[in-house]
């Protein structure tokens, strides 16, 4: 399930961090960005930190917090921050390491054939793909189709799971156009007969000298006569990708931290989400589009994990198997969600860019237990937190004072 | 508006000229217009349609199945069981094949509410609906056990035999001297400590899990996925059905919905493939979203315990934490979410000292079939699921 | 039960069908005139992923039989667009990314054509689209995007100057 056991785990983690802090009366912001991850760090045989925005993030939220001002009585801001794995190194089959691959091919027209390995589930990854194939060759979005999702056409890549598709297999869609381009460059370089100390790159569907950019030769005049050149055979670029010794997690981290707004009703223990607002370092966003939509689409998931969504089971059987009586968030409940993005540049990730998705259901829980906490000075200890749940820990609290 | 775009970006030097455009979704138009095609979607010349069988019990031994008089049915053409299969046992987890410890047409019992014990396939899905009545299945009903504390005791009913005290997996992961730095903080830091129990939850993707498989004469094995991973599947079906990997075609297009639940093998795939290669003729399941919802593995149940130290200063000393988790019958991913739980709290802070004990994925009898592991953390790093 | 001839018209086409009077108007729709946008997520009328328009309402159809709509124009999401031209609410979903996996997709913007038209030359508040998507639920997309998508259609972003 997306967060991958995390989710759990940081709804105990963080929610005893805000906790502590107010066991001590230290402040929350403080204490985390005095421990936060940094550049560089290194979790004891398990992780090697590069690019890290944590600190940043943690800015962000609380001067964002800071800047709502007074909620009035029975609200408040809870957050958590999060980081998260941007491609599980492991491998269960027939390699010790996760792997991508690619394949582009080059049509006389100078559209180009993508493969990939990698699983379009709604996450947007052949646009993903798409993106990183055009920026690399230097073409339109347009001028690429992807294939992917067929084992007779697609080259082996474990799939969709452990956020890791962004990373890994733009990271080989990334060296496959990089591959192809150097191809396309060769005949390039033979035919503009340069001298010494020129580059070559193609922008826009320009092949051109970097330095001189007015010089150059149309893309599509390129291609075709560099297949004329090879009799006809098509352009072929091909990309793998592998983590090997990244530690024994992931190549890289993305980061967060999230504040939820919420109101809890003291007489039912209804909670209302007012806001959500995240500061997330994904390293470079390919897709800003799919980047909100990740957002938003983890927020509503995450929530629903957080106050909603419950399986009880009676001597094993599920009794609430129906869409009915499984409580998923809809329309009128999703609250206004919104992404400061924190830039940071990954060099292990194509462009620099980083998992966004699957870290992003992590930290909602833990917020919303602390917007609990922080407004009503309960502790939820147990998920879903349902209204049955927050009147009880009121009770209790009541019970507590008067003693 | 209040949902309105509420999206700020530092920026950057380098200037792109697709990365970080908005651009439209490549599929888009497929989507948009209904014309994209899911496994749900797909329909062949000649298809059957597939319906399972599943088991009312939490923990049974499968006696005997009888579908003579489901046969006798007009318009049902075939009935599987375990003993149409090769009994193989799969799991994710192929390295370990201690891990690999689902037959998902079981030969010998049933583990949880729900799991598949025999397979339809008729000429509509009405047909194979009202054939699954006509099954016979005896059962020799077993005790149960349905909280993760109580699978773990020494009397508790044994779920997977050679596994002691049902205890899936065990997960340790250690560094620096916690016990030192926990002493330490007695005398001038602060030492918290808490129990949690986290919830379980159901993808839920829109699509529920489908399965669509041709077999056909010249031996290739074409089989339409609602899956995360072709390949996998790929690899999976070779294996559970004997078949060269080549000769095992996985397609999923679109894709409606995943969210970690679909790179496992399931029932879908597994009995439309045992059914279309008994046939040779298109076989296809979808589940109903009640069998999605009791039937599919899901977010793993937890108990949950911390106990952090801290200097005055709000330094974080040492944490250690302890997990029990509800695994249901079957490993799955069990081992590395459990493993994954214990850790990522410790992503976005640094922490001097870590201990995660008694990291525990145990086995209960569930109608779920994930497998939640429970780690212990003193150092031994069991990789079974059993502790 | 004898099964009878249906006439109906779908997406401005009149079919014919010989069908059980029990079958649902999903069934007709997806399994005997072939337009499968129109999905299924549930048994329990919850999910919204079957939304068909019959005339301008919005109209979950795993909830009628398909011999209720003899005589009416049912649309479903293949029949939004015109001579190959998208409908403003489909390229508003394009802009705003308001899909992800796309299952829920024609479901949805069934019920935000059936909206648009109900509230054509009056203001539409957040509110009101809200409602009216509540029963369709999405997994992915968490709402927002097409919630913004259907507002841009309703402030008038697409119509043709």
């Amino acid at each position: 399930m997306r967060g991958f056991g995390a989710p759990q785990a940081m709804f105990c983690s963080e929610q005893q961090i805000e906790w502590m802090c107010k066991d001590l009366g230290l402040d929350p912001f403080e204490v985390r960005r005095k421990n936060a991850h940094t550049e560089c760090y290194e979790v004891p045989g398990q992780a090697y930190i590069q690019s890290c925005g944590m600190s940043e993030c943690i800015d962000e939220i609380e001067k964002w917090a800071k800047s709502k001002g007074d909620l009035g009585p029975n609200r408040a801001i809870g957050v958590s921050s999060c980081g998260f794995m941007s491609g599980g190194i492991f491998n269960w089959f027939d390699s010790p390491y996760s792997f991508s691959s690619a394949v582009i091919t080059i049509n006389n027209d100078g559209t180009a054939e993508l493969h990939v390995g990698c699983q379009d589930i709604g996450q947007g990854s052949n646009t993903t793909m798409a993106i990183i194939a055009a920026e690399t060759l230097g073409v339109k979005v347009e001028d690429i189709k992807v294939h992917s999702g067929d084992t007779d056409h697609c080259p082996a890549d474990l799939g969709a799971w452990g956020s890791r598709q962004t990373l890994m297999a733009g990271n080989a869609v990334k060296m496959a156009c990089e591959d192809a381009k150097k191809q396309l460059l060769e005949f390039a370089y033979a035919e503009m007969g340069l001298n010494i100390v020129y580059d070559l790159d193609i922008k826009d569907r320009w092949v051109h000298v970097i330095a001189r950019p007015e010089r150059g030769m149309k893309y599509e005049d390129l291609v075709k006569k560099a297949i004329r050149a090879k009799d006809g055979q098509r352009i072929i670029g091909r990309g793998y990708y592998t983590p090997h010794r990244k530690g024994m997690i992931s190549p890289a981290y993305s980061y967060m931290m999230q504040a939820v707004d919420a109101e809890i009703d003291p007489e039912t223990g209804k909670i209302k989400i007012h806001d959500v607002m995240t500061a997330h370092d994904c390293g470079q966003p390919i897709n800003p589009l799919g980047l909100i939509g990740q957002l938003e689409g983890a927020a509503s998931m995450a929530l629903g994990y957080a106050y909603l969504e419950d399986m009880p089971m009676d001597e094993g059987k599920l009794l609430n198997p129906n869409l009915v009586d499984y409580k998923v968030i809809k329309a009128p409940e999703m609250p206004p969600t919104g992404i400061i993005d924190i830039h940071t540049y990954e060099a292990e990730g194509p462009y620099g860019a980083k998992e966004a998705g699957e870290g992003l259901t992590n930290p909602t829980a833990a917020a919303l237990g602390n917007a609990v906490f922080n407004a009503m000075g309960i502790q939820m200890k147990e998920l879903p937190i349902t209204p049955e749940r927050v009147l009880k820990a009121l009770r209790e609290k009541k019970e507590q004072e008067t003693k | 508006m209040s949902s309105e775009l509420r999206y700020s970006t530092f920026k950057t030097n380098v200037k792109y000229s697709v990365i970080n455009t908005n651009v439209h979704n490549v599929d888009g138009i497929a989507k948009v217009t209904g014309r994209a095609q899911y496994t749900f979607d797909v329909t062949l010349p000649g298809m059957l349609y597939g319906k399972i069988l599943r088991s009312p019990h939490p923990h049974a031994k499968i006696i005997n199945i009888d579908y003579s008089k489901a046969l006798e049915l007009s318009g049902v053409v075939a009935v599987v069981t375990g003993k149409d299969t090769l009994g193989i046992k799969q799991g994710i987890w192929r390295r370990y094949s201690e891990l690999c410890d689902e037959q998902i047409l079981p030969l010998e019992k049933v583990r949880y509410i729900g799991e598949p014990v025999a397979a339809v396939a008729a000429v509509t899905e009405e047909i194979a609906e009202a054939a699954l009545d006509l099954i016979d299945v005896e059962y020799e009903v077993l005790p149960a056990v349905y909280e993760p504390l109580d699978a773990i005791k020494k009397e508790a009913p044994t779920i997977h035999e050679g596994v002691e005290r049902n205890v899936n997996v065990t997960r340790h992961i250690e560094w620096g001297d916690v016990d030192d730095a926990f002493a330490e903080a007695e005398k001038d830091g602060y030492i918290r400590e808490d129990w949690f129990r986290c919830s379980g939850q159901h993808h839920m993707c829109m699509e529920t899990r489908a399965a669509v498989s041709n077999y056909t004469p010249d031996g290739k094995l074409t089989v339409w996925t609602s899956t995360q991973s072709a390949y996998y599947h790929q690899a999976l079906l070779a294996g559970v059905l004997g078949m060269r990997e080549g000769d095992v075609r996985v397609i999923a297009t679109y894709v409606g919905g995943g969210f970690g639940g679909k790179f496992e093998l399931d029932a879908a795939q597994f009995c439309s493939a045992v059914l279309s290669k008994k046939l040779c003729r298109p076989v296809k399941i979808v589940f109903t979203r009640e069998e999605d919802f009791i039937a599919s593995k899901r977010r793993t149940p937890m108990f949950y315990y911390v106990r952090t130290a801290m200097k005055k200063d709000g330094t974080f000393l040492a944490r250690e934490s302890r997990m029990f988790s509800n695994g249901g019958a079957y490993t799955g991913m069990g081992a590395t979410a459990l493993y994954l739980s214990g850790f990522f709290p410790l992503i976005p802070i640094q922490m001097e000292r870590l201990q995660i004990r008694r990291i525990q994925g145990i086995y209960k009898y569930n109608a779920f079939n994930i497998n939640a592991w429970i780690r212990r953390t003193t150092g031994n790093v069991l990789l079974r699921t059993a502790d | 039960m004898e099964k009878r001839l249906l006439k109906l018209s779908v997406n401005g086409e009149k079919y014919e069908v010989y069908i059980n009077p029990k079958t649902l108007l999903v069934e007709v729709i997806r399994d005997h005139l072939g337009f499968t946008g129109t999905k299924r997520g549930c048994e329990t009328v919850s999910c919204g992923a079957c939304t068909v328009n019959i005339g301008d309402m919005s109209v979950k159809s795993c909830s009628v039989l398909a011999v209720q709509v003899e005589g009416l124009n049912v649309t479903t999401a293949e029949g939004l667009e015109k001579d190959g031209k998208l409908s403003d609410v489909q390229v508003a979903f394009l802009d705003q990314g308001a899909y992800q996996c796309g299952f829920c997709t024609s479901g949805m913007l069934m019920s935000a054509t059936a909206l648009l038209k109900e509230n054509e030359g009056k203001t539409l508040t957040e509110h009101q689209i809200r409602e009216g998507i509540e029963g369709n639920i999405c997994r992915c997309t968490g709402y927002n995007s097409i919630v913004r998508a259907i507002d841009a259609v309703a402030q008038g972003k697409y119509k043709e100057a």
